[in-house]
């Protein structure tokens, strides 16, 4: 496992320079433009984009072949990927985190983020991952980044808007995500924990299907 | 003990089929796998590897049927799978976190001996350097087997020459085994002891490569001289406007006849115009 990711890490060292120079661009602006949101885009942009570039290059020079002709098990090298867009999404997380640190311990004018906030960060890119990596595993990144970025984009907006329009909720409110973040920012919620154990039971759910089809997969 | 042992494995695809393979490669042992393209070498080669799932039939390697144990099987396909941005000292940082028995200093000595360069991002090697840095990967760690699909295929002659030097001095060990397929017949015929011969799909000929080329012998003749021989002595036909050529096996045709001996390039061509 710790060579896989070792290879990813270092078969996109410009990718990664290329993210760590937005993160402190994004750190900057967000903190100036006093919006957090800028965090979340990063965060979501990382959980994409990093399994998305790692298949990519694997593809590109046929590395599955020399993968399974090493001595590792094929579910480690989906786990791999997997672990890359974690620790990605933790890195990408670390401004948020240091500022929180540095608006805690001081008395610095900073933008004001909640340990909540970032709670909810993680849990979407766990959700992302989890959602997206399966089709990259299965249809390959040409075609599975258009139905991972679908699926992101079913999460972000469609699943919200289908909520609100569908009346599911007795509130039925128009912008059902603000008021699911709002609530469950405001302090640790019950929501919160409940979405946490959700994103965690996506995750296994995704890493045992991702496993699955890669098991089955015939590598010419 | 055979390094390889395959019984009647089959693999269908809409337009290909696998069928039912049958060879093994003893240990201490080079066999060759040659065939045309499409003849089913890469597709046998990818079924022991387990990188694809057969049909049906068995496929053992070092005796076993399940995964084979990589730590001991150093695997070359026709081009270098490492991604273009690392360099040679990277690939080898990730190989020695992979295989519990590495040797970084055999590694650096291949790389010595191969002169590549350590820290030039692979994209800028050549053919012939990429071929290299593979096979020095599948010898940096304690590879009884070595699998080759086609590892000389595109290099030039020395090239060639040093590579097979390689699997010489590996063959040293009564314990270490080879399979290489390789549509460059005379590497094949300067290395092997064994030869397997695939078309179409099926296996053709499986055989020693000394007993192989002893049996045969082509046999320039016409038609009535081809007539007055035993059928079973004549194994393949090639007609030409002019001239007749038979492959026969040498002991049962009457002695006397003008036979030339024949090679592996010749046998595959017989193959593949079989009549």
């Amino acid at each position: 496992m710790g060579a896989l990711l070792l290879k990813d890490v270092l078969s996109l060292k410009k990718s990664i320079l290329t993210y760590v120079g937005f993160l402190v661009l994004y750190t900057i602006i967000g903190i100036y433009a006093g919006n957090s949101g800028f965090f979340m885009a990063l965060a979501l942009v990382v959980c994409i984009m990093m399994p998305v570039s790692a298949l990519a290059v694997d593809e590109q020079c046929h590395w599955d072949r020399m993968a399974v002709c090493m001595p590792v098990k094929r579910g480690a090298i989906v786990i791999s990927k997997y672990m890359l867009a974690l620790i990605a999404l933790f890195c990408a997380l670390l401004p948020a985190v240091f500022l929180l640190v540095l608006q805690t311990w001081s008395t610095l004018p900073v933008l004001e983020i909640s340990i909540q906030e970032i709670f909810v960060m993680g849990i979407m890119g766990v959700i992302i991952t989890a959602l997206q990596i399966p089709f990259l595993i299965w249809l390959g990144v040409e075609k599975g980044r258009f139905v991972s970025m679908g699926s992101v984009f079913l999460l972000c907006f469609g699943v919200p808007v289908l909520v609100s329009r569908s009346g599911i909720l007795s509130h039925g409110s128009e912008r059902f995500l603000e008021h699911l973040l709002d609530s469950m920012t405001d302090a640790m919620r019950p929501e919160l924990w409940l979405l946490m154990l959700a994103a965690a039971a996506i995750l296994t759910i995704s890493v045992t299907i991702s496993v699955h089809i890669y098991n089955k997969k015939e590598i010419t | 003990m055979d390094a390889i042992k395959l019984e009647n494995v089959c693999k269908e695809y809409p337009a290909f089929l696998l069928d039912s393979v049958t060879f093994s490669v003893p240990m201490g042992s080079v066999m060759g796998l040659i065939g045309e393209n499409g003849a089913g070498k890469s597709t046998t080669i990818r079924l022991i590897l387990h990188m694809l799932h057969p049909d049906s039939g068995t496929i053992q390697v070092f005796g076993k049927e399940d995964t084979p144990d990589f730590e001991h099987i150093g695997v070359v396909f026709d081009e270098n799978c490492f991604p273009g941005t690392l360099s040679a000292q990277d690939a080898g940082k990730i190989l020695g976190a992979s295989y519990r028995t590495w040797s970084e200093s055999a590694y650096q000595g291949y790389l010595e001996r191969f002169d590549l360069p350590r820290k030039k991002p692979i994209k800028t090697y050549s053919r012939g350097m990429r071929m290299k840095l593979s096979i020095a990967a599948a010898l940096s760690h304690d590879s009884r087997l070595l699998i080759l699909d086609e590892p000389t295929s595109g290099l030039d002659p020395v090239v060639r020459d040093e590579i097979l030097d390689l699997f010489y001095d590996f063959m040293q060990d009564e314990t270490h085994a080879i399979l290489i397929s390789s549509h460059i017949t005379s590497d094949l015929e300067k290395i092997c002891d064994y030869i397997t011969m695939m078309h179409k799909g099926k296996v053709y000929l499986s055989e020693e490569k000394d007993v192989l080329l002893s049996r045969y012998a082509i046999l320039h003749c016409d038609e009535k001289t081809l007539h007055t021989l035993p059928p079973e002595a004549v194994q393949c036909v090639n007609r030409r406007k002019f001239e007749i050529r038979a492959l026969v096996e040498r002991d049962a045709i009457p002695s006397g006849l003008p036979v030339d001996p024949v090679t592996l390039d010749e046998l595959l061509l017989f193959a593949a115009k079989e009549e």
